[in-house]
């Protein structure tokens, strides 16, 4: 489980960074912790935007990888240090890596009742509309008398507040998979409104001013940009083909393709078949209409999940099964992430096909066959052997 | 329903679950946890353990230790002293002496195993039931559970999946397989489960057993040998002689509900002949077992009989 730990200040030297340097070190069997410092992160200032700096795309990056962040604050004048102020102000401006994220706060402080006033204070701030992260409830761990709480290998003296320390992070990994359960795509929260399915916004690439639900969106789209089409030459990457060679190019791919921008708009699909014939049905005047005109309702929110996996680069393709073909086909239906040199999402490769012919032709090749239905598990005599010869060496 | 497994390396072995549950990834994460508690618990390595701490006391003072703990030392203890047994939880100092399985095997002299067979009784183990503790008389006495730690964790995972309202459920912890459930994957529910070819290199089976709800054991001596003036040594020693097991048996599976059961009488009989093992099963209720010899014949229990099916490669 990959955690990000925020050290909540900006000094030289923080009894925080101690605290989840100690938590990375110690309980690295049950979560892979990175700590992150805040000290380089500019001052938030809304009429100097510096969202695309990479202090602050670094923190967004690792954040929106991670399956939770472990945020340590101390306690200034009864609230947080401004630095971690800024640092939360910066990601709720134009970007919102925490949202729905899992975060659990600790704190340590000189005082006996270390931090808890800026605990509380922090999450009422993490709660905030424009952050909107899942905090841990309950669970406060707070560190106090700071300076004496940690041996010269700097780990935590008393072994109470260590074991109490453990109970936290594991229910911390527990909530994390119950956050999770609430975001599955069958699961109870409806994540549709994670994705402007309608492609109300537009990106670069736009075909703007053209009713994006014309059956002719193609045809006006066409006109408007002076596509080519035809004998007319293209130049790619690597070679040059007429806009005829690579349309018969890319119907000659064994499966249905489908391509949708990042702003979930529907721009093409190798229209080969009817959709009567398709696996996956397309009809050629769904084309540049938004994901949302493609799919029903109650679609919604898994559609918005699957984007979701790959927009974030949480995924690079997200398969499923779709078993109502019948026996003597298996069709899969794999979204793959499009996405630029820099690793940037450009959209979704949608390509469905029946892999039944290909495992076919490679058990003939082979020879081989299938044991699924065969055999679940092999009983045999290896661990026990392992565990006293295990005990052979560390005892002497 | 979502089918999900997972494979970890724990318990110095191979654990894979795979677990048949709505959010059945998050059971998983559950299951994981809970492995890691009860390795704790039990392990003979693991410096900060209870159990350490009564080996650390051998010889020295009672060591106070939680229920679950103080039960297993307790079967533990019932099952090494049993006549004819093969068992024994405090053989420790006696694999220590022969390291059969690690790099250094040696034949320790005639001498230093009289000597040692002072500290492998296990009847010097001595509970106190009001006080829940344990004491072991000697000093260099100790107790390693690694033979039945395993089957106990198994039927505790059991009782975890259980209470997660599980659909089904296939734990192996390192050829230790326990099944929960009707197999998901078959239409007649029963799990597949391939007992190892003692003669063959891993993942050939010499048989295919039907499992259902059930536990599978198999001990064998084919793992861990080694050879030294002409005479090989398996890992399996006899608590009397302190000397490797002479033993025509080359794999033994043990069919049970209970894993630990599986864990016990594998180590119980595993030394027995063929014959001797098969009338001991034959005795108990609910307890099945395989026998493979070391010229590759079969015996199993009769009630076996219809769930076995021969494996052909």
């Amino acid at each position: 489980m990959k955690i990000v730990g925020i050290v909540g200040s900006n000094a030289d030297f923080s009894y925080n960074r101690l605290l989840l340097d100690f938590i990375a070190k110690k309980f690295n069997k049950l979560i892979d912790v990175e700590v992150l410092d805040i000290a380089d992160v500019p001052m938030f200032n809304q009429s100097d935007d510096q969202t695309n700096s990479d202090v602050i795309q670094d923190l967004n990056k690792k954040i929106l990888g991670a399956d939770g962040v472990i945020i340590a604050t101390p306690e200034y004048n009864h609230s947080i240090p401004s630095a971690l102020q800024s640092v939360l102000e910066w990601l709720s401006f134009k970007i919102h890596p925490l949202d729905g994220k899992p975060v659990m706060i600790v704190g340590a402080s000189y005082d006996v009742q270390g931090s808890s006033r800026s605990q509380l204070h922090l999450r009422q701030i993490l709660d905030a509309p424009g952050v909107n992260a899942v905090v841990m409830p309950g669970n406060e761990f707070l560190l106090g008398e700071v300076h004496k709480a940690f041996d010269k290998e700097k780990n935590l003296k008393d072994k109470e507040t260590t074991q109490f320390l453990e109970s936290c992070i594991k229910k911390f990994i527990r909530f994390i998979n119950v956050v999770n359960v609430m975001h599955s795509p069958d699961g109870m929260k409806d994540l549709s409104s994670t994705e402007d399915l309608y492609a109300t916004g537009f990106i670069d690439t736009t075909i703007k001013d053209i009713n994006m639900l014309d059956d002719d969106w193609v045809e006006q789209a066409a006109n408007k940009t002076n596509a080519v089409d035809g004998n007319t030459y293209v130049k790619l990457n690597r070679g040059i083909l007429t806009v005829d060679q690579i349309n018969y190019f890319l119907d000659s791919m064994p499966a249905e393709l489908t391509f949708a921008d990042s702003n979930n708009q529907f721009l093409y699909y190798n229209y080969k078949y009817e959709a009567e014939d398709m696996l996956a049905a397309r009809r050629p005047e769904q084309v540049g209409y938004p994901l949302a005109e493609c799919h029903p309702d109650r679609a919604y929110s898994s559609v918005a999940w699957v984007i979701q996996q790959l927009r974030t680069g949480k995924e690079d393709v997200v398969r499923t099964h779709v078993p109502t073909h019948g026996p003597d086909k298996f069709v899969v239906h794999s979204y793959q992430a499009v996405r630029n040199g820099e690793g940037n999402y450009l959209g979704i490769n949608e390509y469905v096909r029946d892999i039944k012919p290909i495992i076919d032709w490679y058990l003939e090749q082979t020879g081989q066959q299938l044991t699924g239905g065969g055999v679940d598990a092999v009983s045999g005599a290896t661990s026990k052997v392992d565990s006293v010869s295990g005990a052979t060496v560390k005892n002497n | 329903m979502d089918v999900q497994s997972r494979e970890i390396h724990m318990m110095g072995t191979i654990i894979y679950l795979s677990v048949e549950h709505d959010y059945a990834a998050f059971v998983l994460e559950e299951l994981i946890l809970k492995l890691k508690k009860y390795e704790k618990r039990f392990s003979a390595h693991d410096l900060n353990s209870e159990l350490m701490e009564v080996n650390n006391n051998a010889g020295i003072r009672p060591v106070k230790v939680n229920q679950s703990l103080y039960d297993l030392i307790k079967i533990g203890k019932i099952h090494s002293t049993a006549s004819n047994s093969f068992f024994n939880i405090t053989i420790g100092p006696l694999v220590q002496a022969w390291r059969i399985g690690s790099e250094d095997a040696t034949v320790p002299s005639q001498r230093k195993i009289q000597s040692l067979l002072k500290t492998t009784n296990a009847s010097d183990i001595i509970f106190d039931d009001h006080n829940q503790t344990v004491f072991l008389k000697y000093t260099g006495m100790f107790i390693d559970l690694g033979a039945i730690a395993k089957g106990f964790i198994a039927d505790l995972l059991i009782d975890d999946l259980k209470s997660m309202n599980t659909s089904s459920a296939l734990i192996n912890l390192g050829g230790n397989v326990m099944v929960y459930g009707n197999a998901p994957k078959h239409e007649d529910g029963y799990w597949r489960i391939g007992i190892q070819h003692p003669l063959e290199p891993r993942g050939n089976y010499i048989v295919v057993l039907k499992a259902l709800n059930q536990s599978v054991v198999t001990s064998g001596i084919y793992e861990r040998n080694f050879t030294m003036n002409n005479q090989t040594y398996h890992h399996i020693l006899d608590p009397n002689t302190g000397y490797p097991i002479e033993s025509q048996v080359a794999g033994l599976t043990v069919v049970s509900k209970k894993s630990i059961d599986g864990e016990i009488w594998t180590s119980r009989l595993f030394g027995q002949s063929p014959d001797q093992i098969m009338n001991t099963l034959n005795q108990l209720d609910d307890i099945e077992g395989i026998v493979i010899t070391k010229d590759a014949k079969l015996y199993y229990s009769k009630s076996l009989k219809n769930y076995l099916v021969e494996y052909t490669s």
